[in-house]
């Protein structure tokens, strides 16, 4: 497992404290550590500080879950009676780090601190129930630093009553703090109904937690029996905006709380919906919708589910508890029909409430509440709109909305949600993601626009319980042929180079094996999953299986999936990324990756979910069920190239969800021989030609241009698609494509060699002789 | 990718002379992607420092002695670069 630490935080740089502890029992047995770890000159430091050898033990430390260390790490044994507890309790104040099967490592970091303050933990009872599950004592820089980051956070709260909104806090003298601040004073609306201070006083219910083991008991009897006091005062609502701004961390530093009384909201019509009988949310579904719902009111924050482990009904569930209009917001149209669909499985909504708005079918709103799903795009775009959808998303505008329910959230842009945000008026707004991870890392900007991180499930254990398909995944590796791989290595082919390395013959004849083994001998629904339109073209059609691209319109789509989900005859199909997010295809069960986003490991965790709803009975899934692994997930990799860099990077957040990866490298078996594709060399010469021929901007990745606006979809449609055509029929289509434009030829020059701009490594040689 | 490098003497007997060429080189034996790599490297190389001396087939060629040190760093290198490891 090992120590993967991200140079530590301030408070946690050195171990001093524990070393008084100990008279030195240990003390030989540390030294030949060191001896040990001292080979290179800078372990020896490190050692230090991630040394905690010394740490006392507690005599009963066999029966405590967890290792917390003075850097920040905690460690949880995954194997004790306590794991269910100490998870749902770690998984509140800290941020997983890693998690494999035995051993969990956390890491508390300012923003998990605050999303457990968030959700009603207070600082002491964090100290001492950590305390009480640790084998050791807890360090003092532990305590410290829990104590610091805590401070502040959850002091103050955000909250709109009868469309009012208050800045509340137990706390008098935090508020006289905030008044202090010029721009929160200019927002504050003084009312008549006050006290001494000029707050307004009222009673907060405590905290309602859901059902803990005993050992966690005791603290939260105490949080709950409190009853506290509540100051507030109103600001003016145009202003909320910048309050919020001026209480985050680097400016007064107190953030504040969104929490929504949806129960006392009177001004806002109800909506008649409830959870039908049959929609019975797992025990992680309802345990993630407590911590959003914790105190009888609703708050703002950040759900993150594996995806199949059904996201969709912990949305509906919020929307059906909090009974006022709702805007659903999804990526592209396919998800915002599902979203609707979803919708009517699960809750009573009656048909007339529920409507979709997107750039095909403008559904207007009747009656004074109800659910509109839309996309992101829709909402935020900033072009000329059709004269209907303008009057739409203006009743968007003016509404004002129990709850904004956001999917997949790690894809959308800050900008874009901030427009989304500043447009629609909402009094508590959820997000839902599978992957909170981006390499831009400009995650932590949801902390603040939407909220911190209410819960995240355990993969693992959700594969463990059958609530998702045990995957099996494999990188499969495909050595370059000679040809290809020469191309590959000319400089002027630079621009090709991903091109060429997933046009591989070897790659092409894996994937066909794949197809055909899985077609075949097991009767699995297979999705192919290809970035590079060029290759997904040339596989598609060669193939001759159906693909969903950027440019297939909606109808389109719609028909492929269906014949996919139905047809006996179609059981692979081939999707750029658009299939990333948000398809719901439930049936596929085997996902070939051939190429791919660089590095990207949220892609990468999307893609799996593809394939990660559960099938077939739940007792075969079980451990020791009849099928260890019912389904597949493989990456095809070419080896010697790029892909292998970006293919181990994508795979960190699989592995840091506890997933490994088989290699395998005997694919296809050499027996297949020439009943696969390429098997002759002027076959894979001709491969060579076309990927050569093809200009540069062909055989790039694919540009998608989101859902927009239907003026901005109008500009993305070629519109040639028909049926046949997808499914490779009609060839011709393609031809277009690639060699359309071929421009990209003339640019290519031989670079002339100039001994003075030699690698150093060859100067060096050079230079010599 | 398996590494034998031999040294050893080559004969190349010309059919109409009766005196003996011999060169000095190192052997060596690759994968096929390892050897089109070396030959790209040679090829981008000026005229005068070429090192191939003879490609035999696929997988194997005799290149000169000196340049052996160089070939391993270089390969070193590319294999460095297309391997990730995670930042700590």
């Amino acid at each position: 497992m090992g120590y993967g630490e991200k140079g530590g935080r301030p408070p946690f740089k050195k171990l001093k404290a524990s070393s008084k502890f100990q008279e030195d029992p240990q003390k030989g047995f540390v030294d030949d550590a060191y001896t040990y770890g001292g080979d290179d000159a800078y372990d020896d430091d490190e050692g230090k500080t991630k040394d905690f050898s010394k740490l006392e033990l507690k005599p009963d430390h066999g029966n405590r879950p967890l290792w917390a260390c003075g850097n920040g790490r905690i460690f949880l044994e995954t194997f004790s009676p306590l794991y269910k507890q100490a998870y749902d309790f770690l998984i509140a104040i800290a941020e997983p780090v890693c998690r494999p099967e035995s051993m969990h490592e956390y890491n508390l970091t300012p923003h998990s601190l605050y999303a457990a303050v968030s959700v009603g933990l207070e600082t002491e009872t964090i100290v001492a129930v950590l305390n009480k599950l640790s084998k050791t004592k807890l360090p003092k820089e532990m305590i410290k630093f829990i104590h610091d980051s805590t401070a502040n956070y959850g002091k103050v709260k955000l909250v709109l009553k009868k469309n009012h909104y208050f800045i509340e806090s137990p706390f008098p003298e935090v508020l006289k703090t905030l008044l202090r601040d010029e721009t929160i004073s200019r927002a504050r609306i003084i009312s008549e109904n006050v006290n001494g201070d000029g707050f307004t006083i009222s009673k907060a219910a405590g905290e309602i937690e859901g059902t803990h083991d005993e050992l966690l008991h005791e603290a939260e009897v105490a949080a709950v029996a409190e009853e506290k006091e509540a100051h507030s005062f109103e600001i003016d609502p145009s202003q909320v905006e910048n309050v919020k701004q001026r209480c985050l961390p680097n400016a007064l530093n107190y953030p504040m709380l969104e929490e929504y009384d949806f129960r006392n909201d009177t001004v806002n019509p109800d909506l008649d919906m409830e959870l039908k009988p049959q929609a019975q949310p797992r025990p992680y579904q309802e345990k993630s919708l407590s911590k959003m719902f914790g105190n009888g009111r609703a708050r703002s924050g950040i759900i993150v589910l594996p995806c199949g482990a059904g996201k969709s009904l912990v949305g509906v569930s919020a929307a059906c508890r909090i009974k006022k209009s709702c805007l659903c917001l999804a990526t592209n149209a396919v998800s915002v029909d599902q979203w609707a669909f979803q919708f009517k499985l699960w809750s009573t909504i009656r048909e007339e409430q529920i409507c979709r708005f997107t750039s095909d079918s403008k559904e207007r709103f009747r009656g004074n509440a109800g659910v509109v799903v839309t996309t992101y795009n829709m909402v935020a775009f900033g072009g000329k709109r059709s004269e209907e959808s303008e009057k739409i998303i203006e009743e968007i505008r003016n509404r004002e909305w129990g709850l904004l329910l956001m999917d997949e959230v790690h894809v959308v842009p800050a900008h874009m949600f901030r427009k989304v945000i500043s447009i629609t008026k909402s009094h508590c707004k959820l997000g839902l993601t599978a992957t909170l991870v981006r390499e831009d890392e400009r995650i932590t900007d949801l902390n603040f626009l939407i909220g911190p991180k209410l819960y995240e499930a355990n993969w693992l254990d959700l594969v463990k319980g059958g609530f998702i398909a045990n995957v099996q995944c494999a990188e499969v590796w495909c050595p370059m042929t000679k040809e290809f791989f020469a191309e590959y290595l000319k400089k002027e082919n630079s621009k090709k180079r991903q091109a060429l390395y997933v046009m591989n013959p070897n790659k092409f004849r894996a994937c066909e094996f794949l197809i055909n083994f899985h077609e075949r001998e097991r009767g699995d629904k297979i999705i192919v999953f290809a970035d590079n339109l060029f290759a997904l073209t040339e596989y598609a059609m060669k193939l001759r299986k159906p693909m969903i691209y950027g440019a297939t319109s909606h109808v389109e789509r719609t028909k492929i999936l269906q014949a996919f989900k139905t047809s006996k005859d179609v059981n692979t199909i081939f999707l750029s990324k658009v299939g990333d997010n948000s398809i719901d295809i439930p049936e596929a069960n085997v996902i070939i990756q051939i190429s791919s986003h660089a590095g990207s490991r949220r892609q990468e965790a999307q893609r799996l979910g593809r394939i990660l709803r559960a099938k077939g009975k739940l007792q075969d899934r079980m451990a020791g069920g009849k099928e260890e692994y019912n389904a597949f997930f493989y990456s095809l990799v070419s080896t010697d190239t790029q892909e292998m860099y970006y293919s181990t990077k994508r795979q960190q957040f699989l592995i840091d969800q506890g997933y490994s990866f088989k290699v395998i490298t005997s694919l296809p078996p050499a027996d297949q021989g020439p009943s696969l594709s390429y098997y002759h060399l002027e076959d894979q010469l001709a491969l060579l030609g076309k990927v050569l021929s093809a200009g540069d901007d062909a055989v790039g990745l694919e540009q998608l241009e989101e859902d927009a606006d239907e003026i901005a979809l109008h500009n993305a449609r070629r519109s040639q698609g028909s049926m046949s055509a997808m499914s490779g029929a009609k060839g011709m289509v393609y031809m277009e494509y690639s060699t359309g434009r071929s421009k990209g030829q003339g640019q290519i020059k031989s670079k002339p060699k100039d001994p003075s701009k030699r690698h150093f490594l060859f100067k060096r040689r050079y230079g010599a002789t | 990718m398996l590494w034998c490098l031999v040294s050893c003497l080559a004969l190349f007997p010309g059919r109409l002379y009766i005196m003996v060429n011999a060169t000095k080189g190192v052997f060596i034996s690759c994968d096929i992607p390892m050897a089109q790599y070396i030959i790209n490297m040679n090829a981008s190389m000026p005229a005068s420092d070429k090192f191939i001396i003879h490609i035999l087939d696929s997988t194997h060629m005799f290149v000169q002695p000196h340049v052996e040190k160089m070939i391993r760093s270089q390969i070193a290198k590319f294999r460095e670069d297309n391997t990730y490891v995670k930042p700590n």
